[in-house]
């Protein structure tokens, strides 16, 4: 008896210390998560919208035929030497200046050492010593745990320029691994940030607010899923009020913001099950599988990386005179939070109007061009953010496929503003048309389809009398008290108008009638 | 000495150059005296000099973004030893 009991605790023992060295991300509890910090970093990759590539002349273009747009230098062939595109320069100063990085008025190339089969030469040339730009930092706007809306800068240790690889494609059964060189040599700038994010929420933040950054300043097109803006995530995890940084792992191949903060979310679970097995987290590179949400170790021989970086002899520095550094901040476009501050302080829109409106900048210079025809600035506002985005949402997205020209949507504003038509008359029946012709005038849509509100008294009178003298029941009631009928004796009235009538005059004729 | 032999051969390995035995001590030598003269080089007192990154002063040799393809895709697939007709081939890289 006394030696089944003791068995049985034994047992029981020996299955919590099991279960504690087998803790799986899943059973990390919130409130388990929460007594962690997670630390994350970013090095975010931008392809450059330049027309060349980077060091040689040949086409930077996305999704042309595979090995079309690679010449000599492009293939490593003897004798072959870089020369760098000025474009791409002016392109990461420009980015440099909107995150407000120093700029280094010297900076050099250098070559970046490893044996791959997407690089042709043997080495990527990179910057390591001096940097295009240092410090500086984005600020952004995410909502906290508690769902509290939070500002914070997240600050760069530096930007820098430097040449993609090509592409490895693995095609079903095929025994090789195929080589795409068109991507090879074309320009990126990649962006570090200090490890100053603390959750998937503030990266997704600071992602989104890069994307929108790069496609104001018209330099990428930022598109995750074609990787012209890819990420490396740094994750750590340690006890809140822990003095050293956890051990970091990072995690490549997420193709959008959300995968990325699904990869950020499971691996922090997975850390923190590991830390509270008191087992180690394995410096390594994961892989972000989007199917299971998991992050995955790559199988590869884990060799320190010796890059041995030294300056690319074949490349002469770059010197960003005084003058050309005014040139080009002086040709830098409106940035997002500029233009936020704008439309809050010309246009008299509330903040949250101004946010989405600087979502992207075609949004955004649509508004400007509607608000410079007429003066109903909130109207527009809300008209962007009503119909038009109702549109748009049905329509992928793009304003450029809104067919309503910024005069035209201005013209029907101003008809509704100034009560020849009703609101719901312009959004509901005219709107429509001019999505179907936008070649139409709205005025013209009104009054050839008798949409024009009706505000002769006289005529809405004797339809007010009509609608009383029909109802005689509901009249009574309504002057018993029951004045909720007022709604109905309304709608009868418009009724009969063919909704022309202007509704807050049929109101005043109907109290003052009844 | 300032190389040995495990330092050689990861220094082989990372330039991807096969040594043969018979070769060793030679190149063990050489490059210690590559050593020797960089521990040399050391001893002087650079402080307050910019790093010598590039022997010309020639800066800003750079050009304007104009897009041009110079090699047709067969001619620039010619010289690789396993392609098919759109793509270099190597041994598959990942597992």
């Amino acid at each position: 008896m006394l030696w089944t009991a003791r068995m049985h605790i034994f047992v029981i023992a020996f299955s919590i210390i099991m279960t504690q060295n087998t803790l799986q991300p899943a059973d990390i509890t919130d409130e388990l998560l929460a007594t962690y910090e997670t630390v994350i970093g970013l090095e975010v990759h931008c392809q450059l919208l330049t027309e060349s590539k980077l060091f040689a002349r040949d086409v930077n273009r996305f999704g042309t035929e595979p090995n079309t747009n690679i010449g000599p230098l492009t293939l490593a062939l003897p004798g072959t030497l870089p020369k760098i595109n000025k474009k791409a320069i002016e392109y990461a100063v420009r980015l440099g200046l909107a995150c407000g990085c120093s700029i280094s008025r010297k900076t050099t190339f250098d070559r970046k050492n490893y044996f791959y089969p997407d690089l042709p030469k043997g080495y990527q040339i990179s910057q390591d010593k001096k940097p295009i730009c240092e410090n500086g930092g984005v600020a952004i706007s995410f909502k906290n745990a508690e769902g509290k809306t939070t500002d914070k800068v997240i600050r760069f240790h530096h930007i820098h320029l430097e040449e993609d690889a090509g592409k490895s494609v693995h095609e079903g059964d095929q025994e090789e691994t195929l080589l795409d060189y068109n991507r090879a040599g074309t320009p990126l700038v990649e962006m570090v940030s200090e490890p100053d994010l603390r959750s998937a929420e503030e990266t997704g933040a600071f992602v989104t607010e890069i994307r929108r950054l790069v496609r104001y300043l018209g330099i990428s097109d930022g598109n995750m899923e074609e990787g012209s803006l890819r990420c490396d995530v740094n994750v750590s995890v340690r006890k809140y009020g822990a003095p050293e940084y956890g051990t970091k792992v990072e995690i490549k191949n997420m193709n959008s913001i959300r995968n990325m903060m699904r990869a950020i979310s499971f691996e922090e679970r997975r850390q923190v099950a590991l830390v509270e097995s008191d087992g180690q987290v394995q410096q390594e590179t994961r892989m972000f599988d989007v199917d299971n949400g998991q992050t995955y170790g790559m199988r590869v021989k884990e060799t320190m990386n010796d890059y041995r970086y030294f300056p690319d002899p074949d490349l002469s520095p770059v010197v960003i005179s005084e003058e050309w550094l005014s040139a080009i901040t002086s040709a830098m476009p409106a940035l997002p939070h500029e233009l936020r501050e704008k439309f809050v302080n010309q246009y008299g829109i509330p903040t949250y109007d101004a946010m989405v409106l600087t979502d992207t900048k075609e949004i955004a210079d649509y508004f400007e061009a509607v608000c410079n025809k007429t003066p109903a600035y909130k109207t527009v506002s809300n008209w962007l953010m009503g119909p038009v985005k109702s549109f748009l949402n049905e329509n992928g997205g793009d304003i450029a496929l809104f067919p309503v020209s910024p005069q035209s949507l201005a013209d029907l504003i101003d008809l509704a503003e100034s009560g020849t038509v009703s609101n719901s008359v312009a959004t509901q029946k005219i709107f429509p048309v001019l999505l179907a012709e936008p070649q139409r005038e709205p005025k013209e849509i009104a009054a050839t389809n008798n949409w024009l509100q009706n505000s002769n008294t006289n005529e809405l009178e004797s339809l007010v009398d009509e609608v009383i003298n029909s109802m005689p029941d509901k009249v009574a009631a309504y002057r018993k008290g029951k004045k909720g009928l007022i709604g109905l004796f309304v709608g009868e009235v418009m009724k009969k108008s063919n909704n022309t009538a202007d509704p807050k005059l049929v109101n005043q004729l109907l109290a003052k009638k009844l | 000495m300032k190389i040995d032999r495990e330092a050689l051969y990861k220094v082989a390995h990372l330039a991807r150059l096969d040594i043969r035995p018979e070769e060793e001590d030679a190149i063990l030598k050489s490059m210690d005296s590559v050593l020797n003269w960089m521990d040399q080089l050391n001893e002087i007192d650079t402080e307050g000099v910019e790093p010598l990154t590039h022997i010309s002063d020639e800066v800003n040799s750079w050009r304007s973004d104009n897009a041009s393809n110079t090699l047709s895709r067969t001619e620039a697939l010619a010289n690789a030893p396993l392609k098919n007709e759109r793509y270099i081939m190597v041994p598959k890289v990942i597992e």
